[in-house]
């Protein structure tokens, strides 16, 4: 019984594997009380979802958040004159969506956008949007609740979700943000803590060096993922296949990402962004990368700090991103950025 | 630096409530109303009984059980009200009776003082008393009053009734005579 005590919970999915965790929040504080793992083999298979549903037992009052998988969105930039924008502030968000809907040439009805963020320049907007077929999200959610999860709050989407890992009171205001998952790498692009752009490359993905690492040790990716969550595999294996798949093609991104972003002011980038965070699921995978994007020197700009993003989480069994989606329900329901609690 | 970035790509949820939530709630909800209600029938009642206390002491002290229900404190207030009415009723029978025991008693006591005057001032010969009947408010005395010279009886009444504030009416006077000897019937009523 939920009542005067409030539960969370959060189920996400990759290539991989199904992960839930039910957590309860108190005073800013998250308490995991059930948490489960399905190993997945078929991107169609419900059963890992049932598994995990049955393993942390959700209650019909609980705050659930759903994930949409990265391959299901977009992440878009659009400008549109500034007076047209207000317009359409306040309004139904029918005429933003018609907006958006012209901007990228699809039906209106067949899709759901929501803005991230807003860039002011001059007399137009920039907008950053996401944005998901309304198809994809009924068989999503219909999905879960087959599966005996209720229905969802929240639906979020995968590469924002490590957003709320990081702990922004330690965070520089200017920054890059890289979110290396295991079925894809994001780069945010962050300036005055407005983020002014999103890129999304499915095809540079922890599961793809998962399976270089498995080539290496002769095992399969979900005992090489195993090794590296556990620490018992030794960094420099890790090291030699991360700086072989990531660092250039991280590099070029980010080179992308900051010629496609018109709205960052002129000077030396270093100067106006002076650090790049890495994130992931395991800190290990954190570190391995920030040491392959420093040892090639392959970051295009060089006086850029890299490190490893400054993160709440204090973990002592890493999950597979059912966390940073409870901190986020975390977030909605405590009006602040939420803690784990240690243990 | 402080960033919000939240997505919600699904926000059609309509929360429910569980049936077993739904009770707890309702269970709470009456239990806050009825404690509501006890708290302020608390203070009407401690109000009420303050103001009564002292501005109607005697419903205090008549022990009139004041309440929160002011119609059942009027209730209350009219009954003991009643019972009281009765009571006073009750003792207003019986002053008038005891008032009329005395006032009869009263009347004899007065007649018979008048008729003990009578007997001490008499300084006739002889009288005899033939009938003395008396009731409440009359006094008939018949007696016969033998003399050989001025018979005095009637007038001796006359001036004991004018003392005692008593009207004398004569019923019957007689006068015989038997030599020197006078003999009277006289019969009076005195009235108060």
């Amino acid at each position: 019984m939920a009542l005067f005590r409030q539960f969370v919970v959060a189920v996400t999915q990759n290539s991989l594997v199904v992960s839930g965790i039910r957590g309860e929040i108190k005073k800013k504080r998250l308490f995991t009380v059930a948490h489960a793992e399905s190993k997945r083999e078929n991107p169609e298979d419900q059963h890992p979802f049932i598994e995990v549903c049955s393993s942390i037992r959700p209650d019909p009052e609980d705050y659930v958040i759903g994930e949409l998988p990265a391959e299901e969105i977009v992440f878009r930039r659009i400008t549109m004159p500034r007076l047209v924008f207000e317009s359409t502030v306040g309004k139904e968000k029918g005429a933003l969506k018609l907006h958006i809907a012209t901007e990228i040439g699809i039906d209106p009805s067949s899709f759901t956008a929501q803005v991230l963020s807003v860039i002011p320049s001059g007399d137009v907007n920039s907008i950053v949007v996401v944005i998901a077929k309304v198809t994809t999200i009924a068989n999503h959610v219909s999905f879960l609740t087959s599966a005996g999860f209720p229905e969802p709050d929240v639906l979020e989407v995968a590469p924002i979700k490590w957003l709320h890992t990081v702990d922004w009171a330690s965070a520089s205001p200017s920054c890059f943000v890289m979110v290396l998952d295991i079925d894809y790498t994001a780069l945010c692009l962050f300036h005055d803590t407005k983020l002014l752009n999103v890129y999304v490359s499915l095809e540079d993905n922890l599961a793809n060096a998962l399976g270089a690492l498995a080539d290496v040790l002769g095992t399969d990716e979900w005992t090489a993922l195993e090794e590296i969550r556990s620490g018992k595999l030794d960094p420099s294996v890790i090291q030699d296949v991360f700086s072989g798949m990531f660092p250039y093609n991280l590099a070029r991104h980010v080179s992308y990402l900051v010629g496609s972003t018109p709205e960052l002011p002129s000077g030396r980038v270093s100067d106006l962004i002076p650090v790049a965070y890495v994130v992931s699921p395991s800190p290990n995978c954190s570190n391995v990368l920030v040491e392959a994007l420093k040892i090639t020197e392959s970051f295009p700009f060089p006086d850029v700090s890299i490190e490893v993003a400054p993160s709440v989480l204090q973990r002592t069994k890493p999950d597979m991103g059912a966390l940073p989606l409870v901190l986020r329900g975390g977030e909605d329901l405590v009006k602040g950025q939420l803690v784990p609690a240690q243990g | 630096m402080k960033t919000s970035l939240k997505v919600n790509l699904y926000q059609h949820k309509v929360r429910k409530l569980k049936l077993q939530t739904f009770l707890i709630l309702l269970g709470s909800l009456v239990i806050a109303g009825l404690s509501l209600n006890y708290l302020f029938s608390t203070y009407l009642y401690l109000t009420q009984s303050s103001i009564v206390k002292r501005e109607f002491p005697v419903i205090a002290k008549l022990g009139v059980n004041i309440s929160g229900d002011v119609s059942k404190t009027l209730e209350r207030v009219k009954s003991r009200s009643d019972q009281l009415k009765r009571e006073n009723q009750k003792l207003q029978k019986q002053l008038t009776n005891a008032k009329n025991f005395l006032n009869t008693e009263m009347v004899e006591h007065d007649y018979f003082t008048l008729l003990s005057e009578f007997g001490e001032k008499f300084n006739g010969e002889r009288y005899v008393l033939k009938s003395l009947v008396y009731s409440p408010t009359e006094l008939t005395l018949s007696l016969w009053e033998i003399t050989e010279t001025q018979p005095m009886a009637e007038r001796l009444l006359q001036v004991l009734a004018a003392k005692h504030k008593m009207i004398l009416t004569r019923n019957a006077y007689y006068q015989y005579s038997l030599g020197r000897l006078k003999v009277i019937e006289l019969s009076v009523s005195l009235k108060r």
